[in-house]
């Protein structure tokens, strides 16, 4: 018995001693762990992609994975409330807030929706700002360097390989965002510049040799520029970052405050509001109930599209690239429709 | 200003000296250029210059440059007019340091209707104040004070006797009761310390050490606030062994995680403490210490869905007085299942715990209670409760009582409850009551969608 309670204790320090043990809360800072760790790093999301990272339950597994781990990486901005208690209950302090160990992928980061005055009667209310950070592309190059800081502090030896792996994943993104030919003419600190400044859009009618640069313009933002000042309707206010990157304008939530289940008045208030702006489509997450999006649907005459907000929501986002090619290819769909 | 100066610099450069010069300051301007010259099979700087003129290639070498001349003041316009995006501000929080403050306030109703009297009773059976921060980085700290309603403890004192074969059952009457409901009306709300205690997070292998007055970590429901059970009032074969209001003890308890392959949450705790559950020590006169163990594993299967179980033991015996002692062991199991349906939240559970005591030269006493749990939809949860208690198994006539509740959530801060309660004895009662439960303050948003 003495012998299998020794083995137990020192079987996963000799097994796993080459790795870094990564736990994430969300499947998208996991695979940002992978991307910036690749072979040198164990992964593990705490939350499911299809489950509402606002309410998880903190089990004893996922305690005990926390107690395991080398990295704890979590969005902050009160988005995983819960991580508190998997803290304090996993013994392991290396992970603690403030220890080389612990990653707020969120940190440094300019958030939105800020709110002016904090009360209860707002409904569930992120203090420090919206922590839907991800669907920004320019945000997850931030999270993806704060992660292979993380990593760096806690393998210091393969820092610079982080690092490199970090650069190649933003060249990626940028790519993916802007389109190869723009990001070579221009490079992506002064696309990311213009995007962050909301000036890129009239910038791209300049001309360049007699040919506007917005012929030059590829990737998310050239699929998605047709929607450039449309109005969606929305379950959850998770949508800022995505919106404001790609020019789309929020006309209602089904939600009438964050977290709250919506009154019937407030349901046929949001069927008034798709009708008037002529809103074709109701965008839900698919960890929310779309009942209640259908009724609205069925009132204003509209469709809902249901969609995932993390990496691996569906069979179809199994990266966090193929997310948001699924994300923009569903909104533009929802306006091609006829 | 200094970038408007280094750029005209620049391209003044650019087209005053033909050549790769300028190319090398911007990665996306270098093909093109680069290109050129390698078709043109110019090798160096100084071949340029000693070439003699090609009037065809010098005109596709400045328009080049005149294209990226153009390029340039283009990003020179961009850098000039999108000011850089300012270092977001900290977080406005002037209090950061004090205790994070949740108050609970608990009303609850009831209409009790045994032998066929009729007693009704409505008001704020407690207040509780919750306060918590970290100490330092090594240490955390959780103090809860509770208020309690002297008139609504009374009344449940003398509820809690008739059903449970209380001291007074052979008196008579109720007198003796009745007497301290009347003194209770007017007196001042009794104010007691729930919890004071300091946990120490960043102890190495695993460990995790808690000193002070705590919740117990007996069995598993005596881990919940009152407020936070599924119930209106804790099982009664808890009560009876494990007081009315459950354990709560000072001492100190030190938790290891077993540390294994499959990351499986396995505890052991082990604890020391000053007083014992109230109903099994009562009349003590010494100081010596009652001792706690525990082990509990679990294992998760989906999100939100789990089984657990654990053992508990606790033991005490006088120093003085060989007499006085117990053995008191609970086994406890929980079955959770928050199945995935899009945001249906449809959770269920089902847990027991059993409960032996075991007195030194007096009775053993054993009891449990089974309860049920289902989420008919998002903010309702629907709960069954049976529970049962041989107060002396060499006599062994049970007490028992079975239970319902209809817990509505607005939000996860404000909980209306219907509760129907049957408690039998020597003779049936029937209990019901409402129960309005509010959580205030910087308590976070929980998950209360799944059954605790």
């Amino acid at each position: 018995m003495k012998a299998l309670l020794l083995a137990l204790l020192l079987l996963p320090t000799a097994a796993t001693a080459a790795e870094v043990r990564v736990v994430t809360t969300t499947t998208d800072l996991a695979w940002v762990a992978r991307e910036v760790g690749g072979d040198r790093v164990r992964v593990r999301s705490l939350v499911s992609p299809t489950e509402d990272p606002h309410y998880v339950v903190p089990t004893p597994s996922l305690v005990s994975a926390v107690g395991d781990a080398d990295l704890f990486v979590e969005i902050g901005l009160g988005l995983e409330i819960w991580t508190e208690r998997l803290l304090d209950g996993a013994g392991n302090p290396k992970v603690r807030p403030g220890n080389p160990g612990h990653v707020f992928a969120s940190a440094g980061i300019a958030t939105k929706e800020r709110p002016s005055t904090l009360s209860r009667s707002q409904g569930d209310l992120h203090p420090e700002g919206n922590p839907h950070i991800w669907l920004d592309p320019l945000l997850m190059k931030a999270m993806a360097t704060n992660v292979a800081e993380g990593l760096a502090r806690v393998d210091p030896a393969h820092a610079d390989a982080y690092r490199s792996r970090t650069a190649d994943l933003c060249d990626r993104i940028d790519v993916a965002l802007y389109g190869e030919e723009l990001v070579a003419l221009l490079g992506a600190a002064l696309l990311d510049r213009l995007a962050r400044g909301g000036t890129l859009d009239d910038y791209l009618n300049k001309e360049l040799g007699g040919v506007p640069l917005r012929d030059k313009l590829g990737g998310w933002l050239a699929r998605a520029a047709p929607l450039r000042g449309r109005s969606v309707v929305y379950y959850h206010q998770s949508w800022v970052y995505f919106t404001d990157r790609f020019g789309l304008s929020v006309a209602a939530y089904v939600e009438a405050k964050p977290g709250i289940q919506p009154s019937a008045g407030h349901l046929a208030r949001v069927a008034e509001i798709a009708t008037a702006e002529r809103v074709p489509v109701i965008v839900v997450t698919n960890y929310y109930d779309p009942r209640l999006p259908r009724r609205i649907a069925a009132d204003a005459g509209i469709r809902v599209a249901v969609v995932p907000l993390m990496t691996g929501g569906t069979e179809e986002a199994s990266s966090w690239f193929a997310l948001m090619d699924a994300l923009v290819t569903a909104h533009a769909a929802a306006y091609e429709a006829p | 200003m200094q970038i408007r100066c280094s750029v005209a610099l620049v391209a003044w450069a650019a087209l005053s000296v033909p050549g790769p010069s300028w190319a090398e300051d911007a990665e996306p301007r270098e093909e093109p250029v680069e290109e050129k010259r390698s078709e043109e099979g110019e090798g160096s700087e100084e071949e340029t210059e000693e070439a003699p003129p090609d009037p065809g290639a010098t005109g596709e070498e400045v328009r080049a440059l005149r294209e990226e001349l153009e390029l340039l003041k283009l990003r020179l316009e961009a850098v000039e007019t999108t000011p850089v995006e300012p270092a977001p501000p900290p977080a406005a929080a002037p209090n950061v340091f004090n205790p994070r403050i949740t108050g609970f306030i608990d009303l609850v109703g009831a209409f009790s209707v045994s032998d066929g009297m009729v007693q009704p009773s409505f008001d704020v059976r407690a207040f509780e104040l919750d306060l918590r921060a970290d100490i330092d980085p090594f240490a955390k700290a959780v103090v809860v004070l509770g208020f309690e309603n002297p008139l609504l403890h009374a009344l449940e004192h003398e509820a809690h006797d008739e059903d449970g074969g209380g001291p007074d059952e052979d008196d008579g009457g109720h007198d003796e009761d009745d007497t301290a409901v009347a003194e209770a009306i007017g007196e001042a709300w009794l104010s007691v310390v729930e919890e004071a205690n300091i946990t120490f997070v960043a102890l190495p292998a695993h460990l995790l050490l808690e000193l002070g007055l705590v919740r117990v970590d007996f069995a598993g429901q005596n881990r919940s606030h009152l407020h936070d059970v599924p119930h209106t009032d804790y099982p009664g074969a808890m009560t009876a062994l494990l007081g009315e209001e459950g354990w709560t003890d000072a001492g100190i308890f030190l938790r290891y995680r077993l540390h294994n392959p499959a990351s499986l949450p396995i505890d052991f705790k082990v604890g020391v403490m000053a007083r014992g559950p109230e109903p099994l020590v009562e009349g003590r006169e010494t100081p010596t210490p009652i001792l706690l163990g525990r082990f509990q594993g679990s294992t998760d299967f989906g999100a939100g869905s789990l089984v657990s179980a654990g053992l508990s033991y606790a033991g005490w015996r006088d120093a003085t007085d060989e007499a006085r002692g117990f053995h008191l062991a609970s086994g406890d199991a929980l079955l959770k299942l928050r199945p995935a349906t899009r945001g249906r939240d449809h959770s269920f559970y089902v847990q027991g715990e059993a409960y032996f005591a075991s007195r030194v030269e007096d009775r053993n006493s054993f009891g449990g209670f089974v309860g049920l749990g289902v989420q008919p939809a998002r903010n309702l949860f629907l709960s069954l409760r049976a529970d049962a208690l041989i107060d002396d198994l060499s006599d062994p006539e049970p007490t028992w009582g079975a239970g319902f509740a209809a817990s509505l959530y607005t939000t996860e801060f404000l909980r209306i409850r219907l509760a129907y309660d049957l408690l039998a004895d020597h003779e049936i009662s029937h209990r019901f009551g409402a129960q309005i439960t509010a959580v205030f303050g910087s308590h976070p948003v929980e998950p209360y969608w799944v059954n605790r």
